[in-house]
């Protein structure tokens, strides 16, 4: 059973990405309206619009939350050819109790690049306040704050040139039994047939260096992520392309103690058509990938650590009729689809054979 | 098989259908996942507002799964059920079989007072017509009556096992639980003495406690018949005696008893062939019933619902010395007859979850269980605490190459699910700490990271989860909450909070940003941010030499202030000799000299005098020109050191400087060497 709470984003056109701090306790929107929201989950649970913007001049592609230690601060990239950091800052207290106003402001444009960015990740936290953007003209580019009492500088680190356009990019979660960081791009070029999926690790030189492309993935790449790690003694990257592909890292020493990587990527083509985005959870226990079909799948892993499709959800255009299929039985979820409010109601497991 | 077909579901959103979109999702916080339409972009996408821009509504669904733990009922039974947890795993899996069965009946204790407690509940609902509580705590009632019927029989099964392995007795003792209706009649009936035979429940009664082989109780209720001292009565109260039990201690040699079994049975069949009972119709059923007579069996079979009802009953009349590993088979062979006669086919059989995990569990196939009884409705809390259980007491067996080991791993995960799935919930947070910290390694690196993934909103609850991560040994934990708290107090201005914090963290980088914050501040206004806390930071300030720096240069400001000018000057020397002055404080620090210099009664030497000077030439102008050059270049950057609250242009500071340093030189050296000679 599935508790649903129902949430008009009142965003002019579609939302490109979704994302949430650090306690899944705020929501940041954007979308092709050009618009950033913020929402708060109050004590009751309910998401409340607490503030919108305009951002850029063109459709905004995705947002991330910096880790909570650097403050309440956001980044989003756009068609604009700009990503933009946002900091929410505390104005005065009007009155002894009240709470005091909040609202979010630009820090900085980041205009290095000559086209769209397609992808902006900030850094795990123990490498600073960093970030990382893609752009349709193949470059990574990265980014620190180096005093983060101060967002307004932001100079570029590092500029990593590729030959393919760049789609989406990931920073490692950790740099368990790995000589250095690790960082992966795809690409969703569609002409040539070589890997798409491309590994840097910050070498000891202090630049980034192209370690590996990983060849079975030939067909674009639409989104990947590193899982979080804890505890694992791998690491984990999950690949949107034609299929989906969860991949395990492990860092291993050669006989002449040179460390390189063992990768290994495992498909998994349950979707039967492209997959657009994937998402882990915090343990890195199950992830959601997106189908081109109408339907996000979510993935468990079992204990002899194998990922089996746990659940799918589909999405229907407008309400069933009162024929409800054997293998799809829809909700009993009372929202209409032209409900301005949440509201409340259930999903069954179809699964949930009676007891009694 | 069809269990193995992942669940469907559907959300209604027009959005996703319109031209090639699609629907996506993201994870909240724990299994909480946010759902919304998507349009599939590349890298060539051209950007313009979409074909339903500002006609779909764009919707986001919160979807969380059922948390059936919320209910005030129900969270104390998870209460309950942890300290049990607890308490099984400090016996290490050295306990004995006695504290095994202790633990077991504890967790039994804890699901009947639950089941109470539901009942209560539901009276409750009924009284106030609230439907809708009724129908849930009806559902909770049902989820939890399975658990405990599912766990009585693995505690006897699996627990509990009797020197001579024999199961029937604490199958009756099962099925009398769980089916208590002729005990209480028979109760009923006790109480009313002579007049019981008079009940219309006297005989089913009876009939019902034969059924469940409680035949010393069905002889005390036969003793209440009016007519119990008849010939009749007597012989069929004799016959009772006089049956054979098979010692569930292994008393007797299983071939003796079969021996006595038969000779009994043979007497009692050849008593009723005889038609001796045949007047006395009820006594001649039970009689029947007793000797296993088939035709009689099958009447009564016809009436149950569950088909297990009367099967420890029969086992008990036909092979009273069945094995535990004789059950599968016995079951299987039981449960044909039964759906043969109920007018089911068997292949097509339609049983009910618990009955299917009655069965596995009669079959000893335990990976069957599990995989059944994780579908229960109770979060895991069922799968969870027995796989748990049965893998402390040895006794978890499941299929599988490495056995051992996977046992381990199938109980190691489910705790850790278990663990998280509590960890992500507001108020179960603490109960959850105890399953991740059972489940090795893996556990721990959850429980560090769920820790510093509770949203605390005031100090209080902060302060908690620190407390909780140091007992643990998380310094990171600790550490990332301090900081985060100490940026939350930053931004609401409660500077002193601030900095606590940060000390607190023990992160020297951290502590240094705070430090330079509160100068900064200060050079530019000369409004010292948080006195008080300044003031009181004592040795923690060698975590960071920007801290040490702050803190000596707070003393000089305070004795400053209180115009006491001779130490505080020896201190600005100091400070100024130290070395760990930051960059952008030289113009303040020098600044902070020119008073101090200009006295007419001197309160600097003269060779440290020369020291200030030396410290103008070499830190402050080559700074100067320095960020001078870098102006040129880059026209934009925030000018920084050339600025003052106090003297508006750098170059009037360096003039001053230059011109009290003089005075004061000429005035120290004459007095100097006045007092000298």
């Amino acid at each position: 059973m599935f508790e649903v709470e129902l949430i008009s984003a009142d965003h002019k056109d579609v939302i490109h990405d979704v994302a949430f701090d650090y306690y899944g306790r705020r929501m940041a929107t954007c979308s092709s309206d050009q618009t950033v929201k913020v929402w708060d989950e109050d004590e009751k649970g309910n998401w409340i619009e607490s503030s919108n913007w305009k951002a850029h001049s063109g459709s905004i592609w995705r947002i991330s939350w910096a880790h909570p230690e650097f403050g309440q601060v956001l980044v989003t990239c756009s068609f604009d050819r700009t990503a933009s950091v946002w900091e929410e800052i505390v104005g005065e207290k009007v009155a002894s109790l009240s709470t005091p106003s909040r609202r979010w402001v630009r820090r900085m444009t980041l205009d290095d690049s000559r086209t769209s960015v397609s992808d902006v990740k900030f850094a795990p936290k123990y490498l600073g306040l960093m970030l990382a953007t893609t752009s349709a003209d193949g470059i990574i580019r990265i980014y620190e704050a180096p005093d983060i009492m101060n967002l307004t500088q932001w100079p570029v680190l590092h500029e990593i040139a590729n030959k393919l356009p760049l789609s989406c990019i990931s920073w490692n979660t950790s740099t368990y039994m790995l000589s250095s960081q690790l960082l992966a791009a795809g690409s969703d070029e569609t002409a040539t047939h070589t890997g798409k999926v491309f590994i840097f690790a910050y070498s000891e030189t202090r630049k980034w260096v192209k370690t590996d492309a990983i060849n079975e993935i030939t067909q674009p790449v639409t989104d990947l992520a590193f899982a979080p790690n804890p505890g694992r003694t791998f690491h984990m990257l999950a690949v949107a392309s034609k299929d989906l592909y969860i991949v395990n890292i492990r860092g291993v020493t050669d006989a002449s103690a040179n460390t390189k990587l063992d990768i290994q990527a495992t498909k998994f083509s349950d979707h039967n058509c492209p997959v657009w985005r994937v998402c882990w959870n915090m343990l890195a226990t199950m992830l959601i990938s997106t189908g081109d079909d109408g339907c996000v799948r979510i993935w468990r892993k079992n204990y002899t650590k194998d990922w089996k499709c746990a659940a799918v959800i589909k999405a229907e255009g407008s309400y069933p009729s009162y024929e409800p299929s054997l293998n799809s039985p829809v909700m009993t979820v009372s929202a209409a689809a032209t409900a301005k409010y949440y509201k409340k109601g259930s999903i069954s497991n179809p699964n949930q054979v009676p007891w009694h | 098989m069809q269990e193995d077909q992942p669940a469907i579901f559907a959300v209604v959103d027009p959005l996703c259908s319109r031209y090639a979109n699609t629907l996506t999702g993201q994870f909240v916080s724990g299994s909480k996942i946010a759902l919304s339409a998507f349009r599939p972009i590349t890298s060539n996408t051209r950007d313009a507002p979409t074909e339903s821009a500002g006609k779909d509504d764009v919707l986001i669904h919160m979807l969380q799964p059922e948390f059936v733990f919320d209910d005030p009922i129900l969270r104390s039974l998870v209460a309950e059920a942890n300290s049990t947890f607890v308490a099984l795993q400090e016996l290490k899996k050295r306990g004995s079989k006695a504290e095994y069965m202790k633990i077991s009946r504890t967790y039994r204790s804890i699901i009947r007072a639950c089941l109470e407690k539901l009942q209560d509940a539901i009276a409750s609902a009924e009284e106030a017509e609230d439907a809708d509580a009724q129908a849930k705590y009806q559902q909770y009632i049902s989820i939890f009556y399975s658990i405990e019927c599912v766990w009585h029989l693995s505690e006897i099964l699996f627990l509990d096992p009797t020197p001579s392995n024999a199961v029937v007795p604490q199958l009756l003792d099962w099925i009398r639980f769980h089916f208590p209706a002729s005990e209480r009649m028979a109760t009923d009936l006790l109480l009313l003495g002579r007049e019981a035979s008079d009940n219309d429940d006297y005989w089913p009664a009876l009939k019902g406690l034969i059924l469940q082989g409680q035949v010393d109780v069905a002889r005390a209720l036969l003793h209440l018949h009016p007519q119990a001292e008849t010939p009749h009565f007597k012989l069929t109260d004799q016959i009772l005696k006089t049956m054979p039990t098979y010692s569930m201690h292994g008393a007797t040699s299983i071939q003796k008893f079969r021996s006595l079994w038969q000779y009994w049975l043979t007497d009692t069949e050849r008593k009723i062939s005889a038609n001796i009972l045949a007047i006395e119709p009820n006594l001649e059923e039970l009689i029947q019933l007793v000797t296993g007579d088939t035709q009689m069996w099958n009447t009564q079979i016809q009436e149950t619902e569950y088909w297990y009802e009367f099967f420890p009953g029969y086992l008990f009349y036909t092979n009273n010395a069945c094995k535990h590993f004789e059950l599968g088979n016995a079951a299987n062979t039981w449960l044909s007859r039964w759906a043969r006669l109920k007018g089911h086919n068997s292949n097509e059989l339609q049983m009910k979850q618990l009955d299917r995990v009655i069965l596995s569990l009669m079959e000893n196939d335990m990976h069957q269980v599990i995989h059944a009884i994780q579908l229960m409705a109770d979060n895991q809390w069922f799968v969870t605490h027995l796989t748990d259980l049965l893998y402390n007491a040895g006794q978890l067996q499941i299929a599988g190459e490495n056995q051992v080991n996977e046992c381990i791993k199938l109980r190691d995960s489910l705790l850790y699910d278990f663990g998280s799935s509590l960890m992500t919930r507001n108020s179960l947070w603490q109960l959850g700490m105890d399953y991740l910290d059972h489940c090795g390694q893996e556990g721990q690196a959850a429980l560090a990271l769920l820790l510093t993934k509770i949203p605390f909103r005031t100090e209080k609850q902060a302060l908690k989860i620190i407390c909780i991560a140091q007992k643990k040994g998380f310094f990171e934990a600790e550490q990332d909450i301090c900081k985060i708290q100490s940026k939350k107090s930053l931004d609401e201005q409660r500077y002193g909070n601030a900095l606590e914090w940060a000390i607190r963290s023990k992160d020297t980088l951290y502590v240094t940003t705070i430090a330079d914050f509160l100068l900064n501040h200060y050079s530019k206004t000369g409004d010292m941010l948080c006195p008080d806390v300044i003031a009181n930071i004592g040795a923690k300030m060698f975590i960071s030499p920007r801290l040490v720096f702050l803190v000596k240069y707070f003393d000089f400001y305070q004795f400053y202030r209180k115009r006491d000018f001779l130490p505080a000057a020896e201190l600005l020397v100091n400070l100024l000799e130290s070395k760990i002055t930051p960059e952008y404080f030289w113009p303040s620090l020098l600044i902070d000299s020119i008073p101090l210099l200009e006295s007419k009664d001197p309160k600097i030497l003269s060779k440290e005098t020369c020291a200030i000077l030396q410290h103008l030439e070499t830190e402050l102008v080559p700074l100067i020109d320095k960020k001078k050059k870098r102006l040129e270049k880059y026209p934009d950057e925030p000018i920084n050191i050339l600025k003052d609250y106090r003297i508006e242009n750098i170059e009037e500071i360096i003039n001053l400087l230059r011109l009290a340093c003089a005075r004061n030189l000429s005035r120290a050296i004459i007095i100097e060497n006045t007092v000298m000679g």
